[in-house]
């Protein structure tokens, strides 16, 4: 997705590079916020009536199966919608627009391919955070953070600077799996550290 | 419970939900 969104692909499609990347972030923090901050609201009246101990279990065990099943345990695999984002968007609209567009489905989380099961639990967390604004917050939160990382490709102006990037994401895929698994493992901890506290 | 309880049960929540949706957003970056 990266290599999607350079100032060399916009000035090839005589879009502003920032513009678009703007849109984008926005999107996707949009779609966070509305993501998350539904799922408060959805979850309110069942997490006011369940104690927190249990809501920080339930996150916990979540973070624990999620990871088991990222990792292939017993044979298994995330279940993810299989759609990616429609790369045709890119030719047919203006940067704005497709980057706005690639934002909110991006934002969203799961409405195209899922790679963790944090995605999942991160949602999780939102409906059992038992508020709208709390929701939000969580969902704003992984908005941003889904779209950030394009600013890492700003420099971009020319072929061999794109290929340079993929060449980093590709080396820095699997480090990155693993500290997602890592993270994982310390939020479970915390959550259940948390719980025993209550 | 306290008066204070209901926000830091909040508080607790959001922290975990924070840190899996920086996790996750992150970790988005390697997928389509």
């Amino acid at each position: 997705m990266l290599g999607s969104i350079t100032p060399l692909g916009e000035r090839g499609r005589g879009s502003r590079w920032w513009v678009t990347v703007t849109a984008y972030v926005l999107g996707s923090a949009l779609a966070g916020v509305a993501v998350g901050s539904g799922l408060g609201s959805l979850g309110s009246s069942f997490a006011s009536r369940t104690p927190v101990t249990a809501r920080l279990v339930v996150v916990a065990l979540a973070v624990i199966a999620g990871l088991l099943v990222d990792v292939g345990s017993f044979g298994l695999r995330l279940p993810t919608v299989r759609r990616q984002v429609d790369e045709g968007w890119r030719a047919g609209y203006r940067g704005w627009v497709w980057g706005f567009g690639y934002g909110v489905q991006l934002g969203a989380g799961v409405v195209t391919v899922v790679t963790t099961s944090t995605v999942y639990v991160t949602w999780l967390a939102a409906a059992l955070s038992g508020s709208a604004v709390a929701g939000a917050l969580i969902g704003t939160t992984f908005g941003f953070a889904r779209a950030i990382p394009v600013l890492s490709v700003a420099g971009v102006r020319r072929p061999d600077q794109l290929l340079h990037v993929d060449g980093v994401l590709i080396r820095w895929a699997a480090p990155a799996r693993r500290a997602t698994y890592g993270v994982g493992a310390v939020v479970a901890c915390l959550a259940l550290l948390g719980a025993a506290r209550w | 419970m306290s008066p204070g309880m209901g926000s830091a049960t909040v508080d607790a929540l959001v922290v975990v939900g924070v840190a899996l949706a920086v996790a996750a957003g992150l970790r988005s970056t390697w997928s389509p």
